[in-house]
């Protein structure tokens, strides 16, 4: 399932050197049409109800761990990756 | 966007108020509210990094993003996570996949995507200070890319990655991974209370400043002597 899955996201795969040279950006060159959408979200006001109340179900749902060596064996075991936030701050705390 | 990380990550938190790149950003608490912005802004105070479990960096975004954004560079990693694993590929083959997946993914990104990857105007501002001092990656190249102007940042975040292929954590230079844009603003002014100033980055801009100054006058003494 793993490598058919990986076979997958090849298909199509641009050679390095053509990759580098001209890239054709689909995404950039139709931009005009998602921007409407994208200013809207841009000026999304969260009241800070709302924000306490993500960051508790974040703190509550997820597990959390301290030490990035335990986090790792526990990804081992439970075939999953590692993700990491570092920021300023505290999750439940200033930030 | 809870189920995709309770699913296929467990998470680590850590607390950056101490590095050195970190911005000069106010605090703000959870009760507080938060604003809408840019995929990418923010970089100095927030980086997320996908690791394999053997703590190899397989995707790493500065700043905030947008979570529809987020899922697919999140479910993006999780590719890259199956390259890492692959017993079939020599460490070569797959650095060399790696960075080619980055690239790819630069073309398959929707216009959504890079709608949302806009720059601040401040951070802009401040790559284009930079750029008449020095060549800057977060610009296209005329005559390579067939392009002009500054690079929506999910671009640039690729590009990046793709310098980066499989680094651990550990020797991941964070530092110039978000070298871009202002060290400093605030998007939450005007909307309600002021944040507080972090303690430990009072320390941090003292340091900066003094070696600004002794730069400043090293350039001064480097003039008059030529």
């Amino acid at each position: 399932m793993k490598r058919h899955f990986l076979a997958l996201a090849l298909i199509g795969l641009p050679t390095l050197a053509s990759a580098q040279g001209s890239r054709a950006v689909p995404g950039l060159d139709h931009i005009t049409s998602a921007k409407p959408e994208a200013s809207e979200f841009a000026k999304l006001v969260v009241p800070g109800k709302a924000v306490a109340s993500g960051v508790r179900k974040l703190r509550k749902e997820l597990d959390w761990y301290q030490s990035l060596r335990d986090a790792g064996r526990a990804a081992r075991r439970q075939n999953k990756l590692v993700l990491v936030i570092q920021a300023l701050g505290k999750l439940d705390g200033y930030t | 966007m809870c189920s995709l990380l309770k699913s296929d990550f467990v998470l680590v938190w850590r607390d950056i108020r101490k590095k050195n790149y970190v911005g000069y950003s106010l605090g703000y608490k959870p009760r507080n509210s938060s604003v809408g912005t840019t995929n990418g802004a923010g970089a100095h105070n927030l980086q997320l990094f996908a690791l394999s479990p053997d703590l190899v960096v397989l995707q790493a975004l500065p700043g905030f993003w947008h979570p529809e954004d987020l899922a697919r560079e999140l479910r993006f990693a999780k590719v890259l996570g199956h390259l890492w694993a692959d017993g079939n590929r020599s460490l070569e083959q797959k650095k060399d996949m790696y960075r080619r997946l980055q690239l790819r993914e630069i073309s398959a990104q929707p216009p959504a995507t890079y709608a949302r990857s806009g720059w601040q105007g401040f951070d802009h501002q401040a790559e284009s200070a930079r750029l008449q001092k020095m060549p800057r990656d977060t610009f296209f190249d005329l005559e390579k890319d067939g392009r002009g102007g500054i690079k929506p940042i999910n671009y640039l975040v690729h590009e990046r990655m793709a310098e980066r292929p499989f680094v651990r954590f550990e020797d991941f230079d964070v530092a110039n991974f978000v070298d871009y844009g202002r060290l400093y603003y605030d998007l939450n002014t005007r909307v309600d209370e002021h944040g507080r100033e972090f303690r430990a980055l009072r320390k941090i801009k003292r340091r900066r400043a003094q070696a600004a100054r002794r730069e400043a006058l090293r350039a001064k003494h480097r003039r008059s002597r030529s």
